[in-house]
């Protein structure tokens, strides 16, 4: 197994020429003249800090120009920006490594408005290294894009999706104009910063439907992982064993000589490691195991922020108990207090992720998620902290403003029942070599949309609830080149038309089955106050496996609880009863739903879910009886803090927090998916937070 | 846990049913005033009748308390209530405030619960042809088959055959008990509803009776061919291992993406689907010899690239 030791040579050690260690913290920030106030103090020097204000009294333990709260796509790319402007900055990350859901993303960086890289496909250029050898995926006109066009796609009111939902209709215009300004210079910003980009194919989600704008991130297959010089070695990137990852990959590169050429591979590694290699080289430091917990304003509701508090928040490996090691650790702060209080001379970005993993936050959107049954992506990855919506949290309580609050009912697949079975962690599929893998035990079965005409699905008490094979179905992403939403594909669509969203096309385009609402609705068994939905399950026999060669092996599947195997369909049910942690009830009905579903298949006809309209039925009768579990994931978070087109944070008056600033999905009002938003939100916050006056 | 309480003398039981015969799990635990080391010191199970079932000691003392460790007790083959007692005589020599030297405790013991799982039935059957099916036996007590009977009967009620069970597990299962019968197809054409009743008169421990139903569905003979010809939709190529299902039919394709389906003639909806694609779908009246080709789809409608970043 890879490890930082196997190739020292490429460590980010900060450069002395550019990047400042601490010493040198120190040193610049009293040559700049920030004053008495301006030195960085860690544990071996800590002094009390107090300042002029009330609210100064506070003790502070560590202080930067720069506090940012999240190490992943946001806020590396805030803390690489705001340190290219001379700022000291300090990451504080609950989790153990940097790099947030981005590390295991597919790494599809939607941006636009003319960017550098639509114009080299344009061009049918390579990039400057000469990796991408295969030609554009997209024609130049495609690609021929400019900000005003961005800005018309992102806000057009006249788009509706087949889910009948208005992706763009509702985003806050100075943040979205604002957002597609900065796209050319973030994606820039980010080839500036190792980050290599595929050709273009198509646009994200939400990301517009006029032209392509969406490349992944990759590297190269080499001899070493190298991230100067863009390559990796197979068994970093996950690709020397099917069923291992590493700990620099805690998922498989995919192959991606399509996109680029022979010896290509992609995902969210390419983006947040080469990110975090150069934070690091630029002296960006941080402090992992360590959760964002609350915002220190001068005043509760009023003056500028001056600070964060945040609590210790170690993760441990789950066997060993040892305390898990970031993959990099050069600019990584120890410290073990409970609690730190950390002073920004300047100002506060919120990049700590949004509420899909808290079941609270996100019940107030859909109460039916409040099911903790149902986790957020990357709950190994990221652990119990990931996505708790502190950001959200702790901004309401200095008297933040919110917005986008329905936009997560307006994205088609912010939650979403998943083809991945068998593992809790069903977004991804991380196998054993990641240090997380362990919180997850299994891989999962991707059994694949197809997959779900194998089985029949239950609910908590072991009643079939919808058509199975309609289940995993989800409506288009609305993104170029379109998906059935607008009338026009490709170059054809027409924005701000009223055709887009004229009633008979709507009929016509319409095209969700709301299997998914079946799956949350208020389950037979659940008993007030506790209206849980309760977990899925898949039920399937030997036949089904033997026709799908499905693996039922570790590490698809283990003993966690999330896999059963059993000689009759009762006993099927009685162990689910007793080894499952969310199965509060019995699965009683069991036994009577695959006796009738056998006796629907006999009679060709499932006259309760038209299963036969969809799909082969096939008997559930030959031992063993099988379950997997199957997910329902809320991924992304609409819906958050309100911010300005600076990113700053806007209270309920519509004023301007003082020093505070959030990005990513801690902010509210753009419904689109995934990176893009980020790193231009991260990079937005790093600019204009140095502009801050320094306290 | 279920716990008979006497003041100082208190017995739990793993649970309140039990299958006949099998073993219980018990646990005693007994205290005095003032508290007293009883380690050492036996205790007796009686049944209802007053014998002796069972011994065991008092092997743990935390200074006000003494217990056993769990000990194994077998139940009664006789299906019912019982309540047994428990009698720790040294508690009656342990002090002056010693008042119980024995506790009651109830359980129920029912007959195994049993299940009949039939499989491998054909999914259609020409009338007067012979078929087989597979069945297992599967009890909550994990019981050898040894005895057990398994009756099968058709649409009218007429027992069809009779299978006694033996040998070993059907593979991959702990104790699902297996045996294949030959049977006969019913005269008339159409779906019948047969069944498959295991007996339990004759067994060593009273079980439940148990009973599955299956279809049997008898098809008139053949008088078309269906060739049905599976290719993967980009490349053209053909796919082996394909289901193809013409209700009630099913087959699959060989290596040469062709599987061929013998049908009467009649309207029809054909499925191609399975592996990695999504299903194909045919409706329409098949009255010859036909050959319909399935463009498989591969199933990547929306990929994880494509959704998540």
């Amino acid at each position: 197994m890879a490890t930082k030791n196997d190739h020292p040579g490429n460590d980010p050690k900060p450069e002395n020429e550019k990047g400042l260690n601490r010493r040198d913290f120190v040193k610049t920030g009293v040559a700049a003249g920030l004053g008495a106030g301006g030195a960085l103090l860690g544990p071996y020097e800590a002094q009390a800090q107090v300042g002029a204000s009330s609210a100064e009294q506070t003790v502070w333990d560590y202080e930067a120009d720069v506090v940012i709260a999240g190490g992943g796509c946001a806020g590396l790319t805030a803390a690489i920006r705001a340190r290219d402007l001379g700022a000291s900055v300090l990451v504080v990350d609950q989790n153990f490594d940097l790099g947030g859901r981005m590390l295991h993303s597919g790494a599809r960086v939607s941006l636009g408005g003319g960017d550098a890289v639509q114009l080299r496909d344009m061009k049918g250029e390579s990039d400057d290294e000469g990796f991408v050898t295969v030609d554009p995926s997209e024609d130049p006109e495609e690609l021929d894009d400019n900000i005003e066009l961005l800005f018309t796609d992102i806000t057009d009111w006249s788009v509706v999706d087949p889910k009948g939902q208005s992706p763009y209709r509702y985003n806050e215009r100075e943040l979205v104009r604002a957002w597609a300004e900065n796209c050319p210079a973030t994606r820039q910003f980010l080839m500036d910063n190792y980050v290599r980009f595929t050709r273009i194919s198509g646009t994200h989600g939400g990301g517009g439907l006029s032209r392509a704008r969406a490349a992944q991130c990759f590297l190269m297959l080499g001899d070493r992982t190298d991230i100067r010089a863009g390559t990796i070695t197979a068994e970093d990137a996950g690709r020397a064993d099917p069923e291992r990852t590493s700990p620099f990959a805690p998922v498989q590169m995919t192959n991606a000589s399509r996109s680029v050429g022979p010896n290509a591979v992609s995902n969210g590694v390419a983006l947040s490691r080469s990110l975090e290699f150069s934070a690091r080289e630029k002296g960006v430091e941080f402090m992992l195991h360590r959760r964002f917990d609350e915002i220190v304003r001068e005043e509760p509701f009023s003056g500028k922020v001056l600070g964060i508090t945040a609590g210790y928040s170690p993760r441990q490996h789950p066997d060993t108990g040892e305390l898990l090691q970031s993959f990099w650790q050069n600019g990584n702060i120890d410290e073990r207090r409970e609690t730190v209080k950390i002073r920004a001379r300047q100002a506060v970005v919120l990049a700590s992720g949004g509420h899909a993993g808290n079941p609270e936050v996100r019940g107030m959107f859909y109460p039916g998620l409040r099911e903790p049954a149902f986790p957020t992506s990357g709950r190994a990855l990221q652990g119990p902290g990931g996505q708790d919506a502190a950001a959200l949290i702790a901004g309401l309580k200095v008297g933040a403003n919110l917005a986008g609050m329905q936009q997560n009912l307006s994205y088609g697949t912010t939650f979403h029942i998943t083809t991945r079975l068998g593992t809790r962690e069903a977004y991804t599929s991380m196998m054993p070599g990641h240090p997380t893998f362990g919180f997850r035990t299994s891989a999962g079965v991707n059994v694949g949309n197809a997959g779900f005409e194998e089985f029949i699905a239950v609910n908590q008490v072991g009643k079939r609830f919808f058509s199975e094979v309609r289940l995993p179905r989800r409506p288009g992403l609305n993104a170029y080149p379109g998906d059935r939403g607008a009338p026009g594909r490709g170059l054809a669509h027409t924005p701000l038309d009223w055709r887009n969203c004229r009633k008979e096309w709507v009929r016509e385009m319409y095209n969700y089955d709301h299997g998914l609402d079946a799956a949350l609705a208020m389950n037979e068994g659940s008993e007030a106050p506790d209206y849980y939905s309760g977990p899925l399950w898949a039920v399937f026999d030997q036949d089904a496996v033997e026709r799908t060669g499905w693996e039922l092996r570790y590490p698809y599947v283990s003993d966690n609880g999330y896999f059963f195997q059993a000689d009759t369909i009762e006993a099927l049910a009685a162990k689910i009863e007793a080894d499952h942690e969310f199965q509060r009830v019995p699965l009683s009905y069991l036994p009577e739903t695959v006796a009738t579903w056998n006796s629907y298949v006999d009679a060709g006809e499932d006259p309760e879910f038209e299963r036969h309209e969809d799909a082969p039925m096939n008997r559930i009768a030959t031992p063993p009886f099988y379950a997997l579990s199957i997910m329902v994931i809320w991924h992304d978070s609409y819906g958050g803090l309100r911010v300005n087109g600076r990113q700053q944070v806007v209270d309920m008056q519509g004023q301007v927090i003082p020093g505070l600033y959030a990005g990513g999905e801690a902010v509210g009002g753009f419904n689109k998916h995934g990176l893009g938003k980020g790193h231009v939100h991260g990079y937005i916050a790093g600019t204009h937070a140095v502009e801050e006056p320094s306290s | 846990m279920i716990s008979s309480e006497g003041p100082t003398f208190s017995v739990e039981v793993s649970s309140g049913e039990v299958d006949a015969g099998a073993e219980m799990t018990l646990k005693a635990k007994a205290s005095c005033s003032p508290a007293a080391d009883l380690r050492g010191q036996a205790l007796q199970i009686m049944d209802q009748d007053g014998a002796l079932v069972e011994r065991a000691e008092l092997t743990e003392f935390d200074g006000e308390s003494n217990e056993t460790s769990e000990f194994a007790v077998k139940a009664p083959v006789e299906p019912g209530a019982y309540t047994w007692l428990a009698v720790c005589p040294a508690l009656a020599t342990a002090g002056p405030s010693s008042e119980e030297t024995s506790a009651p405790f109830s359980f129920t013991v029912k007959p195994h619960s049993t299940r009949v799982v039939v499989w491998d039935v054909p999914s259609t059957i020409e009338s007067g042809e012979t078929f087989s099916v597979k069945l297992g036996v599967n009890c909550s007590g994990e019981c050898r088959p040894d005895g057990w009977t398994v009756e099968v009967r058709d649409q009218d009620g007429e027992r069809r055959a009779t299978v006694t069970f033996g040998g070993e597990p059907w593979p991959a299962t702990s104790a699902l008990y297996y045996a294949e019968v030959e049977l006969s197809a019913p005269d008339t054409d159409g779906l019948h509803t047969w069944e498959a009743k295991a007996l339990a008169d004759d067994l060593h421990l009273p079980h439940a009776e148990a009973v599955a139903s299956f279809g049997v569905r008898v098809v008139p003979a053949p008088e078309c061919l269906l060739m049905v010809v599976a290719v993967d939709m980009e490349s053209q190529t053909p796919v082996k291992g394909a289901k193809v299902v013409v209700h009630p039919y099913k087959t699959f394709t060989d290596e040469r993406g062709v599987a061929e389906v013998k049908i009467p003639k009649g309207e029809y909806r054909l499925f191609v689907s399975g592996k990695k694609y999504f299903p194909f779908r045919s409706d329409g009246e098949i009255k010859t010899n036909v050959t319909i080709k399935a463009e498989l789809a591969v199933d990547r409608e929306l990929s994880d690239a494509d959704i998540w970043t």
